[in-house]
């Protein structure tokens, strides 16, 4: 188990500071609580501060600080204790009409029928993990080890904007239509960007997402 | 005053210098492929303007309408006939009312700029006018331009910025840093990394510039997936199979392929411009030996 967090440098203009190789909960919550801290900070020279699922991306101005003065900084900030900042997260309630094309595959896939499976899938609020795969693209989890399915072997070339896919042990939301190797089990209204905003998305990593199924 | 496109190559967009502070939201920064010359036009210029219309091979026409201004060409290289008459390319011209600007194919290169001593006059969408075509905000309708666009210039400040270096464009060397996950290649990959010739492909936008691989460096690397990690510019990114790609300004902002290594900045400008079939190396930097600071 590997428990060092790494800070690596990322070309010349931006590090990495990560928490794990894999995708793991504790880690995925080390790194919204480090990069939520890091947002509060006055670091000089730092440009950008983005969470992933076991990293934050830390993008700086290398003609004002280097490499090296930086992950010192960085070393500090990850010194100290920090504060869990679940007071700051938010839950969403997504109404989601579950007519995906792929449901009665996934109901077959976890032996379930199909309103159970989506009695299941909602059982629980789940975390959103990270975001910024694609533009106001939310990834969220876990399920529980019941409702894991693997992704399916053929890409779809595009899904709406609104589409609910899920593999992996989590379920995801688009916001633009995108191309993708996940399951459609559904569709909500929401679209987690609008550009006319700054910020343009409503959901951040570390709030959490209940589902809940459209009255129809 | 404005300007009337009355020829757009493919893909000429405008931009500034990116739109940063986004990839939380999937917005990647965009901005110039060409920073270098993108900076040399505005020197030229000398205004507080931020905007800029960035043009590729196949170049740009446009007509000067309603007022007089100055423009700075630079870029690859490309042919520039102002009424007809050929100017010298990598140059700033003042321009009257009913000037005829044509913008040709050039021997080298893949972008040109043209800024003026005004600010283009489109909405900035999250504190920027760059144009992001993958989600379609920014510039110009978020689109590519077009025939018949009357793009609106708007007075700017006249300034002196700090003289701007020109870059080799000849240098067909590339100074990477190993990336991400480097240690998860062969060291006989990573050796033939730095020894063997790779060639750019046709299949280059402002998304990624696919390399050809004809020594087969990556051919038998086999790495499964991985978990998704930030993208940067420069990242060299090596897919399921095999093929090699360079992630540009309008790259995704995470990515679960490997990453070989990162083409640092001060080089990516130069590398944005090499055409298909252009023949580079690259050569590793240690973080210790960038000299910015």
């Amino acid at each position: 188990m590997k428990n060092t967090t790494q800070i690596i440098p990322l070309g010349d203009e931006a590090l990495l500071v990560r928490f794990a190789f894999e995708l793991d909960d504790s880690a995925n919550q080390k790194v919204i609580e480090f990069a939520n801290f890091l947002k509060t900070q006055d670091l000089p020279y730092v440009k950008e501060i983005a969470a992933s699922l076991v990293s934050v991306l830390v993008r700086y101005d290398n003609k004002k600080i280097n490499f090296f003065n930086l992950s010192g900084l960085l070393r500090l900030a990850l010194s100290k204790p920090i504060k869990t900042l679940k007071e700051k997260s938010q839950t969403h309630i997504l109404e989601v009409n579950f007519d995906g094309e792929d449901l009665p595959q996934v109901a077959q896939l976890v032996g379930l029928s199909i309103s159970e499976f989506i009695k299941q899938h909602n059982s629980k609020p789940l975390r959103v993990l990270t975001t910024g795969f694609a533009p106001g693209f939310v990834y969220c989890g876990m399920h529980k080890k019941g409702l894991f399915v693997d992704r399916r072997e053929q890409v779809r070339k595009s899904v709406a904007a609104g589409t609910v896919i899920f593999a992996a042990g989590q379920s995801a939301i688009t916001a633009t239509s995108i191309p993708t190797g996940w399951h459609v089990i559904g569709r909500t209204d929401f679209i987690n960007l609008d550009i006319s905003k700054n910020p343009p998305t409503k959901i951040k990593a570390g709030d959490y997402i209940s589902f809940v199924s459209e009255k129809s | 005053m404005n300007i009337q496109v009355t020829r757009a190559g493919p893909l000429a967009t405008i931009q500034d210098l990116g739109r940063f502070g986004h990839l939380e939201h999937g917005i990647s920064a965009s901005g110039p492929m060409d920073r270098n010359a993108f900076l040399r036009a505005g020197e030229a210029v000398g205004s507080c303007a931020t905007s800029g219309i960035e043009f590729t091979q196949a170049g740009l026409d446009f007509i000067v309408q309603g007022g007089d201004i100055k423009a700075a060409f630079f870029g690859g290289d490309f042919s520039l006939f102002i009424n007809k008459e050929s100017k010298k390319w990598n140059g700033d011209y003042s321009l009257i009312n009913g000037d005829e600007v044509f913008i040709k194919p050039g021997e080298w290169g893949n972008y040109g700029y043209v800024r003026f001593n005004a600010e283009i006059g489109v909405k900035k969408i999250l504190n920027s006018r760059a144009t992001n075509m993958i989600v379609g905000l920014g510039g110009y309708n978020g689109r590519a331009l077009q025939m018949g666009d009357k793009i609106d210039l708007l007075p700017a400040k006249k300034i002196k910025t700090n003289p701007i270096k020109q870059i080799d464009y000849q240098d067909n060397i590339f100074r990477f840093m190993w990336g991400i996950h480097a240690e998860r290649f062969s060291q006989k990959t990573r050796n033939e990394l730095i020894e063997k010739p790779f060639f750019i492909s046709s299949q280059l936008d402002r998304m990624g510039v696919r390399l050809l691989d004809r020594s087969n460096v990556f051919a038998n690397e086999k790495i499964l997936s991985l978990v998704s990690d930030p993208i940067v510019c420069g990242d060299i990114q090596i897919l399921g199979d095999g093929s090699a790609i360079v992630l540009m300004r309008d790259h995704q902002p995470t990515g679960g392929y490997p990453r070989i290594g990162t083409i640092i900045s001060s080089d990516i400008d130069r590398f944005a411009q090499m055409r298909a079939n252009s023949k580079i190396y690259f050569k590793p930097i240690s973080i210790e030996n960038i000299k910015e600071v």
